[in-house]
């Protein structure tokens, strides 16, 4: 098989206009046919492997990622569903009551997750301030998770969660994502939501899910498709 | 120092503020002396043992005699001087191309003992190998002597190789060739000055101690234009016989390997095949200095059955002999089976044209010898110089450059390395100055390592690596637990960019979750050659380097690449 000098470049990885020049000065061999230099795909191996030069083999993709999964909170919460009433004086009193309410994959192990979320708390508090709190695992176990969930959970009453600006909480949204970057959207698209003080002055009216969820549809629409956030 | 102080004239103190290249001549000659003395020395005894052993060859015991040799060569070797391995003229190579050309003192004589036992006894092999290292090793030991620096004792290494080639053949250009071709690898003012010194002190050494004669004698030729013309054929039948003697070679070493692991054992069987080999054909034992002087004197006419024969057998002898661990070179055998090679196609000739006057024997048995020479070694030019030397005559260079180069070139396209690098060349370990692999083996990981590099910690939130993002002028953030410092991961700036300007995760998210965790980390230890296929296949800039677990610092292929060229611009000559 005979390749041109694009293919060439490509498969070592420099630029065209280089190959051309390795060509003209002979330090690359090539047949001249029809005017054109053309590197003999056996001649390239042999002299890739006497220099020492890894080809390129697999044909690398432009940039275009698998498409990634829909990162919706309200699709996420709505999956995760909203508990009321959680139990609990301290924070992993309040972790452990909520682990055990929410519904989850069948194949994720209830104890291993807890553990997880208490980890995470001991390395820096979730409660990111004005009484709300994102308990959520540092890694979590990707195939075990096709979808990102978030459980929406009501505590009993006010819980120091040691927030970052010292306030008690009173919601805590449980959230599991199947890869950091899900994690990462997901999060910027929730703490849009809880900057905006009108809904968390609505969420410490402590609204029905069917509102709660409505609300939150809503205010995603305004917010501009993922994947712009992303590049 | 001492000489600071009144002491300005003293000889010491003249001597190390001389000009390199002088010193480099000076201690190059006096290099040359030892190197032509050890030659003399192997050489002396070489002859007067055999004298001895002659009257003894038709004893019925005689076919034990190169068994034995060769075993006490390889014990001694072994167990008396600890030097491993029966190979020399690649340890000098390895020598040059890895260690500075460090040398230890005792091969200076190890291998000529050795080699002395192996070929006395009637091994095929010769005496230069053994002779070459201990001009090198002795090279090496006088520039370690006037603390010369690791490229100056390269190039006196190759001035004691030089000296042991001229002084073994009377052949000085034969010396300088050989060193530069094969020990060096290269040509420069610098390396050429000395070594030509070194090679025609060498010479000298033996002229005065053993006369100035040439060593093989031979008529005037006639030859004509037809002659020339069968020269070609000449040198595709030596480039065959080359690559022939280079796989036996390597065949019979791997082979006598799986016979038995007793190493002396191992010489003896094939000392003893060679030995009865020699009953056949005596021509294959020792050195075979004798047969090359009776063949090209033209006083030895056999015929083309029996020079067949004796040209395998020389050649399947020789292999036997080094690759079962014998001690000695493959020098001299290749003369003999170019001489043998070449009488057995003068026969082949003449009886096929049997009306055309052709040159003779001895002109085709020393264009032979040059043929496999220049073929076995990959040097064209040793091979020419040898030969036009030893022969005393320039008269008939002509062919001699026509048989060695195209022979050399035939065999290239087979066996493309000299059989002396091979080994080195399959470890990765012949490195030449100023090539990739050279400037890449002689750099290191700690000489490239950047530890300006802010380390960040797995608790931190994104606000405070924000800000750290900001004093950084780098695009790597390696992170360390900050309780035991060990290393966990990275943050590239690529990564995370996108989220660094959304101040809603300043507080919910933290650096543990989102470095990566799946880093490939290099050791202080590894050779930057792997390294750089590291980052060729990760289609990365920078790697962190960890020892123990410790981070201690990031290696970037952009630093690697400012070192390489300063690497490559003072390793230049000018």
């Amino acid at each position: 098989m005979k390749l041109n000098a694009r293919e060439v470049a490509r498969l070592i990885d420099m630029p065209e206009e280089t190959i051309q020049r390795w060509i003209r000065k002979g330090s690359l061999p090539a047949v001249e046919i029809n005017g054109k230099y053309m590197v003999r795909e056996d001649d390239l191996r042999k002299w890739a492997d006497k220099h020492n030069i890894v080809l390129n083999e697999e044909q690398r993709d432009t940039g275009s990622e698998p498409k990634r999964k829909d990162v919706s909170i309200y699709k996420a919460m709505h999956r995760g569903g909203v508990f009321y009433g959680i139990k609990g004086d301290n924070v992993k009193d309040v972790l452990e009551d909520m682990v055990r309410v929410v519904t989850l994959p069948e194949n994720l192990d209830k104890k291993m997750l807890l553990e997880l979320l208490l980890e995470r708390e001991k390395l820096a508090s979730t409660g990111i301030g004005e009484g709300i709190a994102i308990p959520h695992p540092r890694t979590t176990p990707k195939d075990l998770l096709p979808w990102p969930i978030i459980s929406t959970c009501f505590l009993e009453k006010e819980v120091d969660f040691n927030a970052i600006d010292g306030k008690p909480v009173f919601v805590a949204f449980m959230m599991l994502s199947p890869s950091i970057k899900t994690h990462l959207d997901m999060l910027s698209r929730l703490s849009f939501c809880l900057r905006d003080k009108e809904f968390v002055n609505f969420l410490r009216c402590i609204p029905r899910e069917e509102d709660l969820l409505e609300k939150v549809r809503l205010m995603e629409t305004r917010l501009k498709p993922t994947s712009s956030t992303q590049s | 120092m001492a000489a600071g102080r009144g002491l300005r004239l003293s000889p010491r103190y003249i001597f190390y503020s001389m000009d390199e290249r002088l010193k480099l001549i000076i201690i190059g000659a006096i290099v040359g002396i030892f190197g032509g003395l050890a030659s003399v020395a192997l050489n002396r005894s070489l002859r007067y043992v055999s004298e001895i052993l002659n009257t003894i060859r038709h004893v019925r015991y005689a076919p034990l005699l190169p068994a034995i040799g060769a075993a006490f060569s390889s014990i001694f070797l072994r167990h008396v001087v600890r030097d491993l391995g029966a190979h020399s003229v690649p340890e000098v190579i390895y020598s040059v191309s890895r260690k500075g050309g460090l040398l230890r003192l005792r091969s200076s004589f190890s291998r000529l003992v050795s080699g002395f036992l192996t070929i006395a006894s009637g091994g095929s092999a010769g005496p230069e190998a053994p002779v070459v290292i201990s001009g090198a090793s002795i090279g090496s030991n006088i520039g370690t002597i006037f603390n010369l620096r690791d490229r100056q004792r390269e190039v006196i290494v190759g001035c004691g190789a030089a000296a042991a080639i001229a002084s073994i053949f009377n052949a000085p250009f034969a010396g300088i060739a050989f060193s530069l071709e094969v020990i060096l690898g290269e040509w420069t003012i610098i390396n050429l000055a000395p070594i030509a010194i070194a090679s025609v002190v060498g010479t000298e050494v033996s002229r005065i101690l053993q006369g100035n004669q040439i060593p093989f004698h031979h008529r005037i030729f006639h030859s004509g234009a037809l002659d020339l013309v069968a020269c070609i054929g000449l040198a595709a039948l030596t480039s065959l016989g080359s690559i022939i003697l280079i796989r036996l070679l390597k065949m019979a070493e791997s082979h006598f390997k799986k016979v038995t692991s007793i190493f002396w054992l191992r010489a003896a069987l094939g000392g003893l095949i060679v030995g009865i080999i020699g009953l056949f054909l005596p021509q294959v034992l020792g050195e075979g200095y004798e047969v090359i002087r009776r063949v090209i004197g033209e006083q030895y006419s056999p015929g083309i059955v029996i020079s067949g024969f004796a040209t395998l057998g020389k050649i399947v002898a020789t292999s036997l002999t080094i690759g079962s661990g014998g001690s000695g070179g493959l020098f001299a055998p290749c003369l003999v089976i170019g001489s043998l090679m070449g009488l057995f196609y003068q026969s082949t000739i003449a009886s096929v044209f049997p009306s055309v006057m052709w040159a003779g024997e001895s002109y085709f048995a020393l264009l032979g010898m040059a043929g496999v020479l220049s073929s076995v070694l990959q040097a064209p030019l040793t091979g020419i110089f040898l030969v036009v030397e030893i022969t005393g005559g320039y008269d008939f260079i002509v062919p001699v450059v026509l048989v060695s180069v195209i022979s050399a070139t035939i065999s290239h396209y087979f066996e493309p390395f000299s059989v002396y690098h091979q080994e080195l060349i399959r470890r990765g370990e012949l490195l030449r100055p100023r090539t990739d692999a050279r400037v890449l083996a002689e750099l290191s990981v700690m000489e490239l390592l950047e530890k300006d590099c802010l380390l960040v910690h797995p608790e931190m939130r994104l606000k405070e690596f924000v800000s750290i993002v900001q004093r950084s002028h780098r695009n790597y953030f390696p992170v360390v637990d900050s309780k035991t410092g060990s290393f966990l991961g990275m943050i590239h700036l690529d990564d995370v960019r996108p989220y660094l300007f959304n101040p809603g995760l300043y507080e919910s998210v933290i650096v543990g979750e989102i470095m990566n965790t799946n880093i490939y980390t290099v050791s202080p230890d590894d050779e930057l050659a792997d390294i750089i296929s590291v980052f060729d296949r990760e289609h990365t800039w920078s790697l962190p380097v960890v020892q123990d677990g410790k981070f201690l610092g990031l290696i970037s292929k952009a630093t690697l690449m400012d070192h390489y060229r300063k690497e490559l611009i003072v390793q230049e000559e000018k």
